[in-house]
């Protein structure tokens, strides 16, 4: 049996503040999370697929429009007839205005199925000999450990279980704790896989054995800073043993490339954009490429950045620089040479080096950093203006 | 370290010059301005240590360019200097791109790669900024004191490096007063925090009203849906209603085409019968109830009139028998009603009072026995005691003759006689008046009862009552009593009976003339109906009657009921039309009539108006919660994601200030800590060193004390008084301030110096603000004792003051004068 999974939309969002991307990029960015979808759906049609999984988080509730939601039923309509289960997730939750929901005077096609209880109820599709089990979060999602209690369902050859949730140990520190689950309790359930949506990078669950027994898709389109790099849809086989392959496909159109540029010692903006360059260079990055340069070390206040905009934003879709990462614009080295009568500044400079080597937290390291920065500025009498902060 | 000499291809204004400077000695360079003294200080600092590796600000000159000559020659010096024991010629030719290189004097090899460029980092400790700040020492620094400008500050900037004079405090001071632009305004970074933070619980306030206000609209969700499950069922309904009106609908249509069949046989029927009644459409039925009145009229007179006689009879019966009995009690009739009614008032009276009498009389009697009893005892007692008191007496007599002591016995006895013959004379009398009162009493009692006794046998016999001994008065007394007044009653009984047979008689005659007028109105009624002609009134009132309902018929049929059905009479347009419509419903409705007679058209459409109106109602309910859960939902995607947006600013907003906040008082904190160790460091070695200079710069104070905020305080020689921080700053003439500040510097130095190698000083006018006086004890002190373990090179434009000292001893001794122009 061969199914497609794909979650995550977000239909009708925009790119993150951290990409700083003007209205009609964002607007053009939207067009492309649609061209996912639709890239996905094309997969599940050219590979003839049984079933088409959607774990989640489709849309975004609040910037939820008619146009996406008649997009969306358009669309997997026209899969017709392959059956296709939606377990709507924490941001497409069963809400008041939903289209998921049952008192809504929205008609989804024949072919789709939604789950819309809060518990997990079992569906079974007999031409395929197997049982669709699925869950629908509410509200902002549901915290409960589901997973922790034994699921019931009606067995069959191929019992799949589909869901938005957090996989414990790997969720990425702004992801809202939503169905919490263990590698361990998603082994025990038994089912001959999980299709899960929530977090936004592809990664595949096994058990013991090394067989998948679970996978995230990802989201179909990178928006922000966390959603770097190819973003897919999964097209996956169920052998009659009841073995998982998975094959990852690429269905957006557009990256997010994130590069990190050591421009510590560059006397000029020549040599920036030389080290830029030669870093963009290597991470592949495409014209329709959405490129966020991270530029780290320290700078001398004598070279200008501006060139930088100037000369990358015409290379590809968007470019966005940040300044923030980079160390204050002092010579530390210089300033910290050992001199007997101990002037101000070095001993400053040398109290907070010590005061950094004797910290790992980043935040305090990224605090003492500026404190340098403004103790110095303070020192030469310059204004204390406020650092960047992404 | 000792710098031997310097050599100078070009530098600055100064090209192919030589000096060398003294070992043992003060070396003095005197020549006027301009002519290259600070250049030769430059090129002495630039050998040492080269230049620096980051210059300042854009628009300010770098130092490498500020001193390469003018006419593109050599860029070079040369510095042979002693140091850590092995002496070197440096060079540098600032031209070069390493343009630096040190030879070992002694074996003139090239031992660069030992040493950094700096080389009075290297030996001295001191980077070249440190060294410059630290040893060269300017008349133009010590000589700027003013009013703004203290020894305290000056010190501060030395000590602690701070370039254009920022010392840690201002820095400290602008760490505390720095602001952050909120909102186009600057405020204090935790005002911003603050300010922040409160945005932030409220966009976090408005995301939980928002979510609030949404699931509170689940409510509405779950009610729409029932709605809609129940509108669904309504809509089967009014389906359901629909046909079943259109059957009842059709069923009814069939009766009404009956029923115009019916009506138009009935309006036929009734138009035959009309035209038999036509005779009678004029009868004066109008007179009827006349007719009627008077017949019950009649009726009821002729009752009346049977009634009143037979009751005259049964009256005049009844009277007939009183007369008799009142007649029988003759006695009573011959004495008259008034005499009768004034004797029973009499019998009445004695009635009551002779049993009072007789009581009377029978209590006299008792007590006359009593008091009799009473009096016969009191006289026995009285004779008994005159019969002891006359012995008592006797025996006194007796008693008396004899001798003296019986005399007396005799005495008493006497006497005892006297007393009992008095009581019982007392007695006696006493008994005597009860038995007298007792016989009165009796005799009055006797009296009374007789009296009444004869009066009542007098009465009773006036009304004719037998009397004899043996009558009980009492009991003959109560019955003719009894009599007289059932007597007096038969009387009045019979009057009234006499008065209601008059009475009787009298309306008999007035209701036989009622009867002739009524029997006259009927057979004037029956005349005019021409009805006169039967026998009797009872057969005349029925023709009338019968005739009255044919008449009423006629008017019933003509003007109601044939008018009626004429009127529901269908027209031929009308009944085609009816027809067509139930052609119409049996093809709607087909073979399912079953049902459609149970309800009438009018009770389903009321059924279906009814489903209708619930139906109507449960689309408004559903229309109103969908606008409402629709305002609900459109406010949330309105709100949400700009309060979302704004919520995200706002955290990027705090976690800038935050950084910024906790930065700036990192910074602080640790400035003000570094600050207070480097004074500390410095307040001691001043103090150990800059006390015993002081007073050899200037006699008149001594004592120069720092504290640990470099805070400083002298001793005035004269008074012993000791001068703080105000008065050295307000008070002391700007001379003396230059002294106590040169003092410092030079401790400073020496404090450096003994820490390692021996500093180099570098006086460039350093003594031009003192007086003659004090500029010779002060130049004769640097030279004698400073100069002896330190290299100092002194260079001034005051010649003359110089060579005013050029013959002394000391002068000779310890001062090597050299000059810019002749070297």
């Amino acid at each position: 049996m061969r199914f497609v999974q794909f979650s995550d939309c977000h239909l009708g969002s925009a790119g993150s503040s951290s990409l700083a991307l003007p209205d009609e990029k964002n607007a053009i960015l939207r067009d492309d999370i649609r061209d996912s979808v639709k890239a996905a759906c094309r997969i599940a049609k050219e590979n003839m697929a049984h079933l088409v999984l959607i774990p989640g988080d489709v849309f975004d509730f609040e910037l939820l429009k008619p146009e996406i939601t008649s997009f969306l039923i358009d669309l997997l309509e026209s899969l017709a007839p392959t059956p296709v289960f939606i377990a709507p997730g924490n941001h497409d939750g069963l809400r008041p205005g939903s289209p998921y929901m049952p008192a809504s005077d929205i008609s989804w096609p024949n072919n789709v199925h939604i789950f819309t209880t809060q518990n997990f109820e079992s569906v079974a599709v007999r031409e395929l000999d197997c049982t669709i089990t699925g869950v629908a979060h509410v509200h902002r999602g549901i915290t409960d450990r589901l997973l922790s209690e034994r699921i019931s369902r009606a067995d069959a050859p191929i019992n799949l279980l589909i869901f938005h949730g957090s996989r414990e140990g790997f969720r990425p520190s702004d992801k809202e704790y939503v169905i919490p689950f263990s590698d361990q309790e998603l082994a025990n359930q038994g089912f001959t896989y999980a299709a899960i949506g929530h977090y936004h990078s592809f990664s595949t669950i096994t058990n013991r054995d090394g067989q998948i027994i679970g996978a995230y898709s990802g989201c179909t389109q990178g928006r922000g800073l966390d959603e770097t790099g190819d973003k897919i849809a999964i097209l996956g086989e169920i052998n009659s043993s009841g073995s998982v392959s998975l094959k990852p496909i690429v269905i957006c159109r557009r990256r997010i490339i994130s590069v990190d540029v050591d421009v510590t010692g560059a006397k000029s903006d020549e040599s920036v954009l030389q080290r830029v360059a030669q870093r963009l260079d290597k991470s592949e990055a495409r014209e329709e490429d959405i490129v966020c340069i991270s530029l780290i070390g320290t700078l001398s206040p004598l070279v200008e950045l501006s060139a930088i905009d100037r000369e990358f934003s015409s290379r590809y879709f968007h470019v966005r620089i940040s300044r923030s990462r980079l160390t204050p614009d002092y010579d530390i080295e210089a300033l910290l040479v050992d001199s007997a009568a101990a002037p101000l500044r070095s001993a400053f400079v040398r109290k907070m080096l010590e005061r950094k080597n004797s910290t790992s937290d980043p935040e305090e390291l990224a605090t003492i950093d500026d404190a340098i920065y403004y103790g110095l500025s303070a020192l030469d009498g310059r204004p204390l203006e406020p650092r960047d902060v992404d | 370290m000792w710098i031997e000499s310097i050599t100078i291809q070009g530098f600055g204004c100064l090209i192919n010059s030589h000096y060398r400077f003294p070992k043992d000695r003060l070396a003095l360079i005197i020549d006027e301005n301009e002519r290259g003294k600070s250049t030769l200080v430059a090129a002495i600092i630039a050998a040492l240590c080269g230049f620096p590796a980051k210059y300042g600000r854009a628009g300010i000159m770098k130092p490498l360019d500020a001193f390469r000559p003018w006419g593109g020659e050599t860029y070079a010096v040369e510095l042979e200097l002693e140091a850590g024991g092995s002496r070197y010629v440096v060079q540098r030719d600032f031209n070069k791109k390493n343009p630096f290189l040190v030879l070992d004097s002694r074996t003139n090899q090239d031992v660069s790669a030992q040493f950094p460029t700096d080389l009075a980092h290297h030996f001295l400790g001191l980077p070249r900024e440190d060294y410059e700040r630290i040893a060269v020492i300017s008349g133009k620094d010590v000589g700027q004191f003013s009013s703004s400008s203290t020894i305290r500050t000056r010190l501060i900037a030395m000590v602690e490096g701070s370039k254009d004079s920022q010392s840690a405090e201002i820095a400290i001071e602008s760490l505390k007063n720095a602001v952050y632009k909120l909102d186009s305004r600057t405020i204090q970074p935790e005002t911003a925090i603050s300010r922040i933070n409160r945005g932030i619980s409220e966009k976090l306030d408005e995301i939980s009203k928002l979510d609030e206000a949404l699931e509170s609209s689940s409510k509405d969700v779950k009610i729409l849906e029932d709605l809609k499950v129940q509108k669904e069922h309504q809509l089967k309904l009014l389906t359901d209603l629909d046909r079943e009106y259109a059957r009842s609908r059709l069923a009814e249509v069939r009766r009404k085409l009956e029923d115009a069949r019916r009506d138009a046989e009935q309006c036929k029927t009734l138009r035959q019968e009309l035209k038999e009644l036509e005779p009678y459409a004029d009868f004066p039925a109008d007179r009827e109830e006349e007719l009627s009145s008077a017949v019950t009229s009649l009726k009821e007179i002729r009752n009346q009139i049977q009634e009143r006689e037979a009751e005259n009879q049964r009256l005049t019966v009844e009277a007939q028998a009183l007369r008799a009995r009142i007649n029988e009690r003759e006695h009573f009739t011959r004495l008259g009603r008034d005499r009768l009614m004034q004797l029973y008032g009499l019998i009445n009276g004695i009635k009551d009072s002779l049993p009072h009498a007789q009581t009377t009389l029978d209590s006299a009697r008792r007590r006359q026995i009593h008091d009799s009893s009473q009096a016969n005892r009191f006289l026995r007692k009285a004779v008994a005691l005159l019969t002891v008191a006359t012995l008592l007496f006797l025996a006194s007599i007796a008693t008396l003759a004899q001798d003296s002591a019986v005399k007396y016995l005799g005495v008493a006895t006497l006497l005892a006689g006297v007393v009992a013959g008095t009581a019982g004379a007392r007695l006696w009398l006493r008994g005597r008046e009860m038995r007298d009162a007792a016989s009165e009493a009796l005799k009055e009692a006797e009296d009374v009862f007789e009296q009444n006794k004869l009066a009542a046998i007098q009465y009773l016999r006036e009304l004719g009552v037998y009397v004899s001994a043996q009558s009980d008065l009492i009991e003959l007394l109560d019955e003719t009593c009894s009599e007289i007044k059932n007597y007096l009653a038969d009387e009045d009984q019979l009057a009234q009976l006499s008065n209601q047979i008059e009475s009787n008689r009298r309306s008999i005659e007035e209701i036989r003339k009622r009867e002739k007028e009524n029997d006259d109105i009927i057979r004037s009624i029956l005349k005019s109906a021409g009805l006169d002609s039967v026998d009797s009134i009872e057969q005349a009132l029925l023709a009338f009657k019968e005739r009255c309902k044919k008449r009423d018929r006629y008017w019933q049929i003509t003007n109601s009921e044939l008018p009626s059905l004429e009127n529901r009479l269908l027209s031929d347009a009308e009944l085609s039309k009816l027809k067509a419509e139930a052609d119409e419903l049996s093809a709607l409705v087909g073979q399912d009539t079953a049902a459609g007679d149970e309800q009438s058209p009018f009770d389903v459409d009321r059924k279906r108006q009814e489903v209708q109106q619930k139906l109507r109602e449960i689309e408004e309910q559903i229309s109103n919660l969908e606008r409402e859960v629709g305002l609900v939902v459109e406010q949330y995607r309105r709100r949400y994601p700009v309060v979302q947006e704004e919520l995200k600013a706002l955290r990027q907003e705090l976690q800038r200030a935050t950084r910024f906040n906790n930065a700036i008082q990192r910074a602080k904190e640790v400035l003000e800590e570094v600050a207070s160790d480097i004074r500390r460091r410095w307040a001691d070695a001043l103090n150990r060193r800059a006390s015993s200079i002081l007073p050899r710069l200037n006699p008149d104070y001594t004592d120069l004390r720092f504290d640990d905020s470099l805070n400083l305080t002298i001793r005035r020689s004269g008074d012993g008084r000791i001068l703080d921080k105000l008065v050295i700053d307000s008070c002391l003439s700007t001379g003396a301030k230059d002294q106590i500040y040169l003092s410092a510097r030079l401790a400073c130095c020496l404090e450096l110096s003994a820490a390692g190698e021996s500093m180099p000083i570098v006086l460039d006018d350093a003594l031009m603000a003192f007086d003659d006086e004090r500029f010779e004890n002060a130049f004769r002190f640097i030279a004698e004792e400073l100069a002896r373990n330190q290299q100092i090179i002194a260079l001034t434009c005051h010649r003359g003051r110089h060579e005013r000292l050029a013959n002394q001893d000391w002068f000779k001794d310890h001062v090597q004068v050299m000059e810019i122009r002749k070297t």
